[in-house]
């Protein structure tokens, strides 16, 4: 264990993978703080370039992009309120406050420095959980993976939105996009029509990027103007004190940290739950929060930042040990580490041990270099949401096309892509989830392979294995409550005249 | 009108989930498992779900927003923000025939062009975008990835380049 800790370090050290990632983080910290580009298009737009790269430099560009996406977009929460993402939205509570007192400096150090302890934190975890996973993934067999893989695209489906069963529909439709092509037991062509290019499957890269990147795309040329209309704030005054005020609050960071990594372990959860968590936490525990919060308290911020960076630690958990990405991103960041010939699951705790730990590395230096490098350059970053929309749409969508061809030289991608992009603007505009179609996409291969592996050995008493069980329980609890919840909320609404 | 759009939606999507069960009902065993088992589940959940859109009382219910998605804006569903939706999708579209009619090295540098006259751009930016677009393809996906990038169809019928 400790020469595959050193080999991954040495991995992500290597200057090309360095630089890399150092690509990674200003793509990144760059395109979060504006709404609709979030790190998903960039990654979609990113992972062509896997094809050309090693494993390490794949994992430093890709990741680190994901890794580092909940640092920048604080800064628009806080100077303009603006969310930047689903994890800044607690953060507005009591940084933008602070920004109109003046205190915008402190907020945003405050909020990039408890993100890097957050992240830090998170990746502490992970490593953490590494010797306990090993011996517990060596146990589960093909049933038992293949209900997990079930019950991560249900959980997924489920909680991305606040209608549990369309979300699950729309994971089952994943799982059937995956199903386009030659099928890898019988070598019987599925849904192909004919069609050669089809043989080979619908390409993630090109659906992602229809997905997601088109219909953000139009949302942000449809508003017509850039974010950032109103004046910065003074960005000098404060910097220290933001740090100071992390240090004095250190158990605060510790705890909503772990909330943070708790958050993540469970699929489907993203950073938009985990940052509410934590100030809903902060709020109830922290002296006099229930009077100051809301008007400018800076334990708000420290809370949220640590608690939505520490997520990805804890997220990464279910993604290398199980297979199981527990978000669209990471779904993309799967697909990634399958191009450059890793796959997530039982392989990153055995043969890859070292794949996993260039990971925590990363998730270590990339923490800590986003936030000097948000320090250092805030007023820039913030200078970037002023780039007006007629400007960006051509040069990503110029990008985004090319994104598509790229992955495998062909035209129809380009069709797949905009195939996917009116879908995905259709699937937004009558309120069914995206992420949960992406997660289908990616795990479908896995699932039906263990499905059948599982058939050959037990018979269909598959279904009837104890950990299989154990995992269904887990499923139907998980599926039902939301929609039980969904009833309950909705029967109320008419009571109390919302 | 909105319930219609969507259950147009749930009922499109019982169409795909029916054509899976009924096309895969002659395949050999491991080939037809999989897309039964999420076939038949998907169909259920689509019952219920059509069964859900359909009853008047849960119709309020049922125009609910995505959440963790990103939520349709109170901009795009106006009427200007459709008009403008539908322009852009006519961008989108005819850049991609663009694309195939004259090849990527005209079509990219021609769709930012026109696309940033349409919105009444600066000069300068009229020249260096575009232009700056350009060589970002040419240096990056060309010279670095050794992008093949297909000559226009327009080209291979009269038969120049």
């Amino acid at each position: 264990m400790i020469e595959a800790a050193i080999e991954g370090l040495w991995g992500i050290l290597h200057w090309k993978a360095f630089a890399l990632m150092i690509v990674g983080i200003t793509i990144s910290s760059t395109l979060v703080a504006m709404p609709g580009i979030g790190s998903k298009t960039a990654i979609a737009l990113l992972l062509p370039f896997a094809f050309v790269l090693n494993k390490y430099e794949a994992v430093a560009l890709i990741v680190s992009v994901w890794a580092v996406s909940n640092t920048a977009n604080s800064i628009t929460a806080i100077l303009f309120s603006v969310p930047g993402g689903g994890g800044s939205q607690a953060t507005i509570m009591d940084g933008y406050p602070m920004a109109r007192k003046g205190e915008a400096a402190r907020a945003l150090s405050a909020a990039f420095t408890s993100s890097a302890i957050g992240g830090v934190i998170g990746a502490l975890v992970l490593f953490a959980a590494i010797p306990v996973l090993r011996p517990l993934v060596l146990l589960l067999g093909p049933p038992e993976f293949f209900m997990l893989v079930m019950l991560g695209v249900a959980m997924v489906g489920a909680l991305s939105g606040k209608a549990p069963i369309k979300g699950i529909i729309v994971g089952a439709f994943g799982l059937l996009i995956s199903m386009v092509g030659i099928q890898m037991i019988s070598a019987v062509p599925r849904f192909t029509f004919g069609s050669i290019y089809l043989m080979d499957g619908i390409g993630l890269v090109p659906l992602t990027i229809g997905l997601f990147a088109i219909p953000e795309l139009i949302f942000l040329a449809t508003r017509g103007t850039g974010i950032a209309d109103v004046p910065l704030h003074d960005l000098r005054h404060g910097i220290f004190q933001g740090m100071r005020d992390v240090v004095r609050h250190w158990w605060l960071v510790v705890r909503c940290s772990i909330l943070g990594v708790w958050i993540g372990i469970i699929p489907g959860l993203g950073s938009s739950v985990a940052d509410w968590l934590a100030y809903g936490h902060a709020k109830q525990t922290c002296k006099g929060a229930r009077e100051s919060f809301g008007t400018g308290d800076v334990r708000g911020v420290i809370a949220v930042d640590a608690a939505t960076n520490a997520k990805e630690g804890g997220a990464m958990i279910p993604t290398l040990a199980f297979g199981i990405p527990g978000s669209s991103t990471l779904a993309l960041i799967f697909g990634g580490l399958v191009i450059v010939g890793v796959t997530p699951g039982r392989e990153m705790l055995t043969t890859q041990l070292d794949v996993t730990f260039s990971i925590i590395w990363l998730l270590i230096i990339a923490s800590i270099m986003t936030s000097v490098l948000c320090l250092l350059f805030t007023r820039q970053l913030a200078l970037v949401t002023k780039i007006r929309p007629t400007v960006l749409f051509p040069t990503i969508l110029a990008m985004a096309v090319i994104g598509s061809f790229a992955s495998s030289n062909q035209f129809e991608d380009v069709l797949v892509m905009l195939a996917f992009g009116t879908i995905g603007y259709f699937l937004r505009a009558a309120g069914w989830p995206r992420p949960p179609l992406l997660l289908g996409l990616v795990l479908g291969p896995l699932a039906e392979r263990y499905m059948w592996t599982s058939v050959q050995i037990y018979g269909p008493s598959f279904l009837l294995q104890p950990g299989v069980l154990v995992i269904f329980a887990i499923l139907v609890v998980s599926v039902a409550y939301p929609i039980w919840q969904d009833q309950k909320f909705k029967q109320l609404l008419p009571r109390e005249g919302v | 009108m909105r319930l219609q759009y969507r259950t147009l939606l749930t009922l499109c999507l019982i169409g795909v989930f029916g054509f899976v069960v009924v096309s895969t009902w002659n395949l050999p065993i491991q080939a037809r498992l999989f897309p039964w088992t999420v076939g038949i589940i998907g169909l259920g959940l689509l019952a219920l779900q059509i069964f859900r859109e359909l009853r008047p009382a849960q119709r309020v219910e049922v125009a609910e927003a995505s959440g963790a998605d990103m939520d349709f804006s109170a901009d795009e569903a106006s009427a200007v923000g459709r008009a403008k939706t539908i322009e852009l999708f006519g961008w989108v579209y005819g850049f991609v025939l663009g694309l195939w009619l004259v090849g990527y090295y005209i079509a990219i540098p021609l769709m930012v062009l026109l696309f940033l006259l349409r919105h009444k751009e600066s000069p300068i930016l009229l020249l260096l975008l575009p232009i700056g677009v350009w060589i970002a393809t040419w240096a990056i996906f060309d010279r670095l990835l050794h992008l093949p990038f297909p000559r226009g169809e327009l080209f291979e019928w009269l038969g120049v380049l």
